[in-house]
Protein backbone atom coordinates (compact mmCIF):
# COMPACT_ATOMS: atom_id res chain seq x y z
CA UNK A 1 0.00 0.00 0.00
CA UNK A 2 1.26 3.45 -0.95
CA UNK A 3 2.52 5.43 2.03
CA UNK A 4 2.81 9.18 2.39
CA UNK A 5 5.11 11.31 4.48
CA UNK A 6 5.01 14.93 5.62
CA UNK A 7 8.47 16.40 5.28
CA UNK A 8 9.47 19.57 7.09
CA UNK A 9 12.70 21.35 6.26
CA UNK A 10 14.56 24.44 7.35
CA UNK A 11 17.00 25.96 4.90
CA UNK A 12 19.35 28.89 4.73
CA UNK A 13 19.05 31.10 1.68
CA UNK A 14 20.65 34.39 0.71
CA UNK A 15 17.98 36.46 2.42
CA UNK A 16 17.86 34.51 5.68
CA UNK A 17 16.04 31.34 6.55
CA UNK A 18 13.07 29.54 5.08
CA UNK A 19 10.84 26.73 6.27
CA UNK A 20 8.81 24.47 4.05
CA UNK A 21 6.58 21.42 4.20
CA UNK A 22 6.03 18.80 1.51
CA UNK A 23 3.79 15.76 1.10
CA UNK A 24 5.80 12.95 -0.46
CA UNK A 25 4.88 9.34 -1.32
CA UNK A 26 7.47 6.71 -0.46
CA UNK A 27 8.18 3.33 1.07
CA UNK A 28 10.09 4.48 4.13
CA UNK A 29 11.16 7.57 6.02
CA UNK A 30 14.73 7.03 4.85
CA UNK A 31 13.74 6.74 1.20
CA UNK A 32 11.74 9.97 1.39
CA UNK A 33 14.56 11.85 3.11
CA UNK A 34 17.00 10.60 0.48
CA UNK A 35 14.69 11.85 -2.30
CA UNK A 36 14.45 15.25 -0.61
CA UNK A 37 18.17 15.58 0.04
CA UNK A 38 18.93 14.73 -3.59
CA UNK A 39 16.36 17.27 -4.77
CA UNK A 40 17.73 20.02 -2.54
CA UNK A 41 21.28 19.22 -3.58
CA UNK A 42 20.29 19.63 -7.24
CA UNK A 43 18.53 22.91 -6.46
CA UNK A 44 21.51 24.05 -4.36
CA UNK A 45 19.30 24.59 -1.32
CA UNK A 46 21.33 24.72 1.86
CA UNK A 47 19.36 22.47 4.23
CA UNK A 48 19.86 23.15 7.94
CA UNK A 49 17.47 20.51 9.25
CA UNK A 50 14.93 18.09 7.79
CA UNK A 51 12.60 15.39 9.07
CA UNK A 52 9.79 13.19 7.76
CA UNK A 53 6.68 11.86 9.50
CA UNK A 54 4.53 9.07 8.12
CA UNK A 55 0.96 10.13 7.39
CA UNK A 56 -1.18 7.33 8.73
CA UNK A 57 -4.71 8.57 8.11
CA UNK A 58 -6.28 6.30 10.70
CA UNK A 59 -3.83 7.26 13.42
CA UNK A 60 -4.17 10.93 12.49
CA UNK A 61 -7.96 10.75 12.80
CA UNK A 62 -8.43 11.73 9.16
CA UNK A 63 -10.24 8.60 8.00
CA UNK A 64 -13.64 9.85 9.06
CA UNK A 65 -13.43 13.60 8.63
CA UNK B 1 5.80 13.94 -7.05
CA UNK B 2 5.73 16.33 -4.16
CA UNK B 3 4.56 19.75 -3.10
CA UNK B 4 6.44 22.49 -1.35
CA UNK B 5 4.81 25.41 0.37
CA UNK B 6 6.33 28.43 1.99
CA UNK B 7 5.05 28.54 5.54
CA UNK B 8 6.22 31.58 7.39
CA UNK B 9 7.53 34.96 6.58
CA UNK B 10 10.26 35.54 9.10
CA UNK B 11 12.11 38.74 9.75
CA UNK B 12 15.17 38.59 11.88
CA UNK B 13 16.27 41.68 13.73
CA UNK B 14 19.75 41.59 15.15
CA UNK B 15 21.12 44.29 17.40
CA UNK B 16 24.38 44.45 19.29
CA UNK B 17 22.83 42.97 22.36
CA UNK B 18 19.94 40.82 21.22
CA UNK B 19 18.44 38.79 18.44
CA UNK B 20 14.67 38.79 17.95
CA UNK B 21 12.72 36.80 15.40
CA UNK B 22 9.23 37.88 14.39
CA UNK B 23 7.13 35.35 12.56
CA UNK B 24 3.87 35.95 10.78
CA UNK B 25 1.28 33.22 10.43
CA UNK B 26 0.13 32.48 6.91
CA UNK B 27 -3.21 30.72 6.65
CA UNK B 28 -2.72 30.31 2.91
CA UNK B 29 0.38 28.17 3.45
CA UNK B 30 -1.55 25.93 5.85
CA UNK B 31 -4.38 25.61 3.33
CA UNK B 32 -1.95 24.68 0.57
CA UNK B 33 -0.40 22.01 2.74
CA UNK B 34 -3.71 20.47 3.84
CA UNK B 35 -5.22 20.63 0.34
CA UNK B 36 -2.12 18.96 -1.13
CA UNK B 37 -2.25 16.30 1.58
CA UNK B 38 -5.96 15.58 1.06
CA UNK B 39 -5.54 15.40 -2.72
CA UNK B 40 -2.58 13.03 -2.51
CA UNK B 41 -4.17 10.60 -0.08
CA UNK B 42 -7.59 10.68 -1.78
CA UNK B 43 -9.67 12.67 0.72
CA UNK B 44 -12.38 14.42 -1.30
CA UNK B 45 -12.44 17.56 0.85
CA UNK B 46 -10.67 20.89 1.10
CA UNK B 47 -9.06 22.61 4.04
CA UNK B 48 -12.03 25.01 4.23
CA UNK B 49 -14.42 22.05 4.52
CA UNK B 50 -12.59 20.72 7.54
CA UNK B 51 -10.93 23.63 9.36
CA UNK B 52 -11.64 27.20 10.37
CA UNK B 53 -8.46 29.28 10.38
CA UNK B 54 -7.88 32.47 12.34
CA UNK B 55 -4.76 34.63 12.40
CA UNK B 56 -4.30 35.92 15.96
CA UNK B 57 -1.64 38.09 17.59
CA UNK B 58 1.28 35.98 18.82
CA UNK B 59 1.60 38.15 21.91
CA UNK B 60 -1.66 39.37 23.38
CA UNK B 61 0.17 41.61 25.83
CA UNK B 62 1.18 43.81 22.91
CA UNK B 63 -2.52 44.38 22.20
CA UNK B 64 -3.56 44.75 25.81
CA UNK B 65 -0.90 47.35 26.49
CA UNK B 66 -1.16 49.25 23.18
CA UNK B 67 -2.89 52.43 24.32
CA UNK B 68 -2.22 54.18 21.00
CA UNK B 69 -4.45 51.79 19.09
CA UNK B 70 -7.93 53.29 19.35
CA UNK B 71 -9.47 50.11 17.99
CA UNK B 72 -8.76 48.49 21.34
CA UNK B 73 -10.36 51.17 23.52
CA UNK B 74 -13.44 49.01 24.03
CA UNK B 75 -11.34 45.95 24.81
CA UNK B 76 -9.08 47.80 27.22
CA UNK B 77 -12.10 49.14 29.11
CA UNK B 78 -13.49 45.62 29.29
CA UNK B 79 -10.19 44.25 30.57
CA UNK B 80 -10.16 46.63 33.53
CA UNK B 81 -12.78 44.38 35.09
CA UNK B 82 -10.49 41.35 35.00
CA UNK B 83 -7.30 40.36 36.73
CA UNK B 84 -4.12 40.29 34.65
CA UNK B 85 -4.25 36.49 34.77
CA UNK B 86 -7.58 36.51 32.91
CA UNK B 87 -6.84 39.33 30.50
CA UNK B 88 -5.09 37.36 27.75
CA UNK B 89 -7.93 34.84 27.55
CA UNK B 90 -10.57 37.60 27.44
CA UNK B 91 -8.59 39.52 24.80
CA UNK B 92 -8.29 36.40 22.63
CA UNK B 93 -12.04 35.70 22.88
CA UNK B 94 -12.79 39.34 22.01
CA UNK B 95 -10.56 39.24 18.91
CA UNK B 96 -11.85 35.82 17.88
CA UNK B 97 -15.46 37.01 18.01
CA UNK B 98 -14.57 39.91 15.73
CA UNK B 99 -12.82 37.60 13.26
CA UNK B 100 -15.75 35.16 13.29
CA UNK B 101 -18.03 38.08 12.46
CA UNK B 102 -15.86 38.74 9.41
CA UNK B 103 -14.29 41.94 10.80
CA UNK B 104 -10.67 42.82 10.14
CA UNK B 105 -8.58 43.45 13.21
CA UNK B 106 -5.48 45.63 13.31
CA UNK B 107 -2.79 44.01 15.45
CA UNK B 108 -0.62 47.12 15.56
CA UNK B 109 3.10 47.53 15.17
CA UNK B 110 6.26 47.10 17.15
CA UNK B 111 8.00 50.27 18.32
CA UNK B 112 10.28 50.11 15.28
CA UNK B 113 7.45 49.85 12.78
CA UNK B 114 7.16 46.13 11.97
CA UNK B 115 3.73 44.49 12.29
CA UNK B 116 3.29 42.62 15.55
CA UNK B 117 3.92 38.88 15.18
CA UNK B 118 0.94 36.59 14.60
CA UNK B 119 0.05 32.92 14.98
CA UNK B 120 -2.45 30.68 13.26
CA UNK B 121 -5.35 29.18 15.19
CA UNK B 122 -6.68 26.04 13.52
CA UNK B 123 -10.16 24.91 14.58
CA UNK B 124 -11.59 21.63 13.39
CA UNK B 125 -15.23 21.98 12.35
CA UNK B 126 -16.31 18.47 13.36
CA UNK B 127 -14.66 16.12 15.82
CA UNK B 128 -11.18 16.31 17.23
CA UNK B 129 -8.41 14.46 15.38
CA UNK B 130 -5.85 15.40 18.02
CA UNK B 131 -3.09 13.39 16.40
CA UNK B 132 -3.38 15.42 13.21
CA UNK B 133 -3.20 18.61 15.27
CA UNK B 134 -0.04 17.33 16.93
CA UNK B 135 1.48 16.52 13.54
CA UNK B 136 0.64 19.96 12.15
CA UNK B 137 2.05 21.65 15.22
CA UNK B 138 5.23 19.59 14.95
CA UNK B 139 5.90 20.39 11.30
CA UNK B 140 4.75 24.02 11.45
CA UNK B 141 6.92 24.86 14.43
CA UNK B 142 10.07 23.23 13.15
CA UNK B 143 13.04 24.65 15.05
CA UNK B 144 16.53 24.49 13.64
CA UNK B 145 19.86 25.95 14.60
CA UNK B 146 22.76 26.91 12.38
CA UNK B 147 26.02 28.23 13.70
CA UNK B 148 27.71 30.67 11.32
Amino acid sequence: MKKFYAVSYAAKNQGGFEHGVSVIPGNSEQEVLDICREHFLRKQVNIVDIFAVELNLEELGLKEI
Amino acid sequence: MYFTVQLDFVTQIITNSSSVVYSYADDNAFKQFVNALFKEVGIDKTCDDVFDLYVLPANLDAIIEDEKNEEYGELQNLLKEFSWREQAEIAESYILEKLKAGQKVDYGETWFGLPNATRLLVVLKNGQPTAFGNLVQRIFTHEAFRDG
